[in-house]
């Protein structure tokens, strides 16, 4: 290869790649869903006391319906398609490496087809089919650049940024039922064909009743939340976008979502790095910055929307007569037609209560001296490095203070709620992360390397 | 090349038996469902689940004693969304979903059972008989809630496609008829309730729960006729005639008098009939009472508990919020010289007036001075009486000592609203514990007396000898003397004249049945709705002429405060939710008589239809 290196391009290296391969995975399949297995429960937290089988009332073994029996699965196949390339320019000094993929998981265990709940199954217990394909594309970049003058000066940048987006391409629901938590729907029916994953479907409310009166005047039908009489300022304004003079999910189906849209997405888009650093003589500056460009996160059924046991100052930013432009709905107290009023405030995907969880944090800055060979040796030693540095120096981002945009998914169920994760599941008040976790600390070390 | 031949072979053994069959191993500890029913004690495993299934009290919770809060009879600050007309169109799947996973289980067990015929005893026929039970108590439940449904009638697993589930809805009636012909299997092969003490299903409890079933549908069918709940070709006269033949039946096997648990029959030693009525909600074993037909055995020292008694020992009336019992139902019980009162008597502004001379299971219901919440050396009694002030005597203190008004101060759900806590239930044996163990009567001897007696007023066949085997031994337990029916003027209005002998039946059922789950289904069977519809209502009087306000420690600054918020009405009544409801309840008779069901179903099963209104 000796004519590349003798000619005069810069290119230091230049390397195409290209790969395709295909994998088996049976992690989903389970052990035995061919067979019709009965679990025997010797000590069933709920089994009556009976007798029959001894005479003495007893609670006795009880043996549990079988799921849906699964004689045709299979494992799932999972094709992966990469076109990268790998540069090196200007002596070294710029590398560059670039990668597009797509990996396609057909025959995916998908969740079960939607079939009437008549037929007595709950979704889990349904037999299981290789009935869906996920497609997700992405790439990914990463750019580094570092050189040094001869006065001992050097830097060094590097930047990376990956993307991808996910795509149910095939799923057995041609009536494309909306599965998705936080929407008034009531079950889960799993994917339909053209989902997103992550994809958020929610209201349109931007803004609270400012009055009583306006509430009252609203000329659109919101029973389906809950009593024309119970609105009043400071309850989510919902819109009608359908234009049918009422806000409901329609059908809650991909043709007739009534006044559902997709109003985001909760996949995190866009994640980067940064690494920087400059130097001088033994003097050293780096940092690393991360970050995520864009994503959505819906607040719907956090507690930190409706309280729970514990409240941050920002709570005291909620709708009242002295506070009309309050974030925050107004506050109700949970019993009676109150209970419907914290529900429909908090408990429904809305544009107001979507957040903007993209963020940029500097993770860590770091400054260090390394003595130079001459003092160290007179010291006996083999080398000499002070430092200081901090992690999570600080954070730009969108979110309420007590977010914090890498712990946003975490529920702290001892707060209150549970740690189901939307989208997926159907109650209006199975919630979201709420803000009631221990927050990454910022650590500041300072320290002395001596090597003998 | 030996070596060689010798890798040919192996790589030949595991390429090519790979698949073969020897191979699926099934697990070891687990056995196959479908040959698994085929021994009785394998299939006591099996029906031992499906009780599992069926409403109990659960380990927290009030359960059954808080469900009336759906009706009149209990008000709670949490009321039911449904009597409100708040429910939204998705709100019937939970119903639907449990129901139908219920009746695969049950399907489950017809699909599979495969006894031997020389090895089916008496007792393994019982146990399908159970089954049978339980597939028309899961039926009965979707038919209340939900008027026409598909009948599960087999087991779909083998057709759970979306084509396969392309089932229409049965009309109510036939409906009705199906589950009253899985019942006349039940009580065919069911053993009588003499064999397990009531422990488990029987032919009796069958029996009753045909008369429940047929009642049910005849009374719909009939209140139903001219509105759009009305079911197709409806004929109410036949489905009466059925709970009167069930009930002979029932009857010839055991009469009411052997039936009841009366003052003679009470194997806990009653002082009177109150009592023995009391025994039936507040005993831990009913094994010797034959009134209790089919019961729920709880054991703590089993892990088999519940915490009603200890929420219903704290005054709590409902655990999920404020609540207490209603004025309304505290007016339906009778004197006990058997005439009706007039609650417009300023007599009644008497809190404890209210209570004297009346129907013993007045008392035994509502909470009323002297009566205790739990052993005395932990709780006082009930106590209302004038406070004494600017009075140092030793008498005086001890009487202001012992006054334990109702808890309108107290806190969460242990607070009450109306004044009326629930007595029904009450262990006066339980001192202190997390959970405890009375147990749980589910059918009971009295709903076939009521049924039967209502069956035969809708058919005219209401004659003074089955009035005296039906209602009139309910009332002489409870002390009031027996008087033929007379027109009662204040008499709950339900929105249409009632015969005498029909406010009477209707009475009896409802303080017969107090607090047991039953008044919903019968205001919406009877098309009731005039009882909610407007309504929200009341509780005790509170005025400050009253006893009840005087018992109160006015020095006490919290108790002022827990006055002051009370709300009463013009007359002084308390009327707890009139900031919450100021229309009172807006269930919408138009709509609200069955749940919907599910929109996804409806999109998925394109032959189901919506029910009327939603």
């Amino acid at each position: 290869m000796d004519f590349f290196r003798e000619s005069s391009t810069p290119l230091n290296q230049l390397k195409l790649r290209l790969s395709y391969g295909r994998l088996g995975n049976q992690s989903g399949a389970g052990l035995y869903r061919y067979m019709d297995v009965m679990s025997l429960d010797a000590a069933d937290a709920n089994a009556w006391l009976l007798p029959g089988e001894s005479s003495e009332p007893a609670k006795g073994t009880v043996a549990h319906t079988p799921s849906m029996v699964s004689p045709f699965i299979t494992w799932e196949k999972v094709d992966n398609a990469n076109a990268g390339m790998d540069i090196s320019v200007f002596s070294y000094r710029l590398n560059l490496t670039f990668d597009i993929w797509q990996r396609t998981t057909r025959d995916m265990l998908g969740p079960a087809q939607a079939i009437p709940s008549i037929g007595g199954l709950a979704a889990g217990d349904r037999a299981k089919e290789n009935n869906a394909t996920l497609r997700s594309r992405g790439w990914e970049l990463s750019l580094n650049w570092s050189d040094q003058t001869v006065g001992g000066f050097f830097y060094r940048a590097g930047v990376n940024i990956s993307d991808y987006k996910s795509v149910v391409t095939g799923y057995n629901n041609p009536e494309g039922v909306i599965s998705n938590n936080h929407t008034g729907l009531s079950v889960n029916k799993g994917y339909y064909e053209g989902m997103d994953l992550g994809e958020i479907w929610g209201y349109k409310a931007d803004r609270l009743f400012a009055s009583d009166e306006e509430a009252a005047a609203y000329p659109v039908d919101l029973s389906f939340f809950k009593a024309q009489n119970l609105w009043k300022a400071g309850d989510l304004r919902f819109e009608d976008i359908n234009n049918d003079g009422k806000v409901n999910p329609g059908n809650g189906t991909v043709e007739d979502h009534g006044d559902l849209t997709i109003i985001g997405n909760a996949t995190p888009r866009f994640c980067y790095g940064i690494n920087l650093a400059i130097g001088y003589r033994g003097f050293e500056v780096s940092t690393l910055l991360q970050g995520v460009g864009k994503r959505d996160f819906p607040m719907a059924g956090s507690t930190y929307l409706f309280g729970g046991r514990n409240y941050f100052t920002n709570h005291l930013d909620h709708y009242s007569s002295a506070r009309p432009d309050g974030w925050l709905p107004r506050l109700t107290d949970g019993t009676g037609s109150g209970d419907a009023d914290w529900k429909v405030n908090t408990g429904y995907n809305t544009t107001r209560y979507l957040l903007n969880a993209a963020y940029m944090r500097m993770k860590n800055l770091t400054v260090s001296y390394t003595f130079g060979d001459g003092l160290i040796e007179k010291m006996r030693l083999k080398g000499l490095r002070i430092y200081a540095s901090c992690d999570n120096v600080f954070t730009l981002d969108a979110l309420p203070d007590a977010f914090d945009p890498e712990t946003i998914n975490i529920v702290n169920t001892w707060a209150g709620g549970s740690r189901a994760a939307a989208p997926g599941l159907t109650s209006v008040m199975v919630q979201n992360g709420n803000a009631k976790v221990y927050p990454l600390s910022r650590t500041f070390v300072c320290g002395i390397d001596i090597t003998f | 090349m030996k070596t060689l031949r010798y890798i040919f072979v192996a790589i030949y053994v595991l390429v090519m038996t790979g698949c073969a069959d020897f191979l699926d191993k099934g697990p070891i500890t687990s056995p196959v469902g479908s040959t698994y029913l085929s021994s009785e004690n394998q299939v006591y495993s099996y029906v031992n689940g499906l009780y599992q299934a069926l409403p109990s009290l659960t380990q927290y919770g009030s359960g059954v004693r808080a469900v009336e809060k759906n009706s009149d009879n209990i008000i709670s600050e949490k009321y039911d969304p449904r009597i409100n007309g708040e429910l939204t169109s998705f709100d019937g799947y939970q119903d639907w979903s449990a129901s139908y996973q219920n009746l695969r289980d049950i399907n489950y067990f017809f699909e599979y059972y495969q006894v031997p015929k020389e090895r089916e005893t008496e007792g393994v026929l019982s146990l399908c008989g159970e089954v049978y039970f339980l597939r028309a108590w899961w039926h009965f439940d979707l038919l209340r809630k939900f008027g026409d449904i598909p009948l599960m009638d087999g087991f779909w697993d083998g057709n759970a496609t979306l084509e396969g589930l392309q089932i229409p809805a049965t009309p109510r009636k036939k409906a009705a008829l199906f589950i009253l012909s899985d019942l006349d299997k039940a009580i065919s092969l069911l053993q009588c309730r003499s064999v397990y003490s009531g422990l488990r299903i029987n032919k009796e409890a069958a029996l009753i729960l045909a008369m429940n079933v047929a009642l049910y549908e005849g009374s719909w069918e009939k209140y139903h006729s001219s509105d759009e709940f009305a079911a197709e070709d409806a004929d109410p006269d036949m489905f009466f005639a059925k709970v009167m033949e069930y009930g002979d039946e029932l009857f010839a096997h055991i009469p009411p008098q052997r039936g009841l648990n009366t003052l003679e029959n009470d194997p806990f030693g009653a002082v009177d009939g109150g009592e023995a009525f009391a025994h039936l909600f507040n005993q831990k074993d009913y094994s010797d009472v034959q009134e209790a037909v089919f019961w729920k055995k709880y054991d703590v020292t089993k892990g088999v508990q519940h915490s009603l008694t200890v929420l219903l020992a704290s005054g709590t009336v409902d655990n999920e919020a404020a609540a207490g019992l209603t004025k309304s139902l505290v007016d339906t019980y009778l004197n006990a010289d058997g005439t009706a009162i007039d609650p417009s008597d300023p007599d009644f502004k008497d809190f404890n007036r209210t209570f004297e001379g009346r129907d013993r299971r007045l008392t035994e219901t509502v909470m009323s001075t002297g009566h205790k919440f739990r052993s005395v050396s932990m709780t006082m009694p009930m106590k209302v009486a004038e406070y004494i002030y600017d009075d140092t005597s030793v008498e005086a203190s001890r009487h202001n000592a012992s006054l334990n008004p109702p808890r309108f101060g107290g806190d969460g759900s242990s607070r009450n609203i109306t004044g009326y806590h629930t007595a029904l239930g009450v262990d006066t044996t339980y001192v202190n514990a997390s959970f405890w163990d009375t147990g749980l009567v589910i059918i009971r001897y009295a709903e076939a007396l009521l049924a039967y007696a209502e069956a035969a007023e809708e058919l005219g066949r209401c004659t003074d000898e089955v009035l005296g085997k039906t209602i009139k031994p309910l009332r002489e337990r409870a002390g009031v003397a027996w008087k033929t029916p007379e027109y009662d003027p204040h008499f709950t209005d339900y929105g249409y004249p009632l015969t005498p002998n029909m406010q009477e039946i209707r009475r009896e059922r409802r303080t017969e049945l107090a607090l047991q789950g039953f008044r919903l289904d019968d205001i919406l069977r009877w098309r009731g709705h005039k009882v909610i519809v407007g309504q929200r209502g009341r509780g005790a009087y509170i005025g400050k002429d009253g006893v009840l306000y005087k018992s109160f420690n006015r020095n006490d600054a919290a108790v002022v405060d827990a006055l002051a918020s009370l709300h009463s009405d013009a007359q002084g009544w308390a009327d707890p939710l009139h900031e919450k409801l100021p229309d009172g309840y807006c269930f919408r008779p138009g709509r609200d008589y069955l749940l919907p069901i599910p929109p996804e179903e409806i999109t998925l099963d394109v032959k189901l239809e919506q029910n009327p209104g939603w």
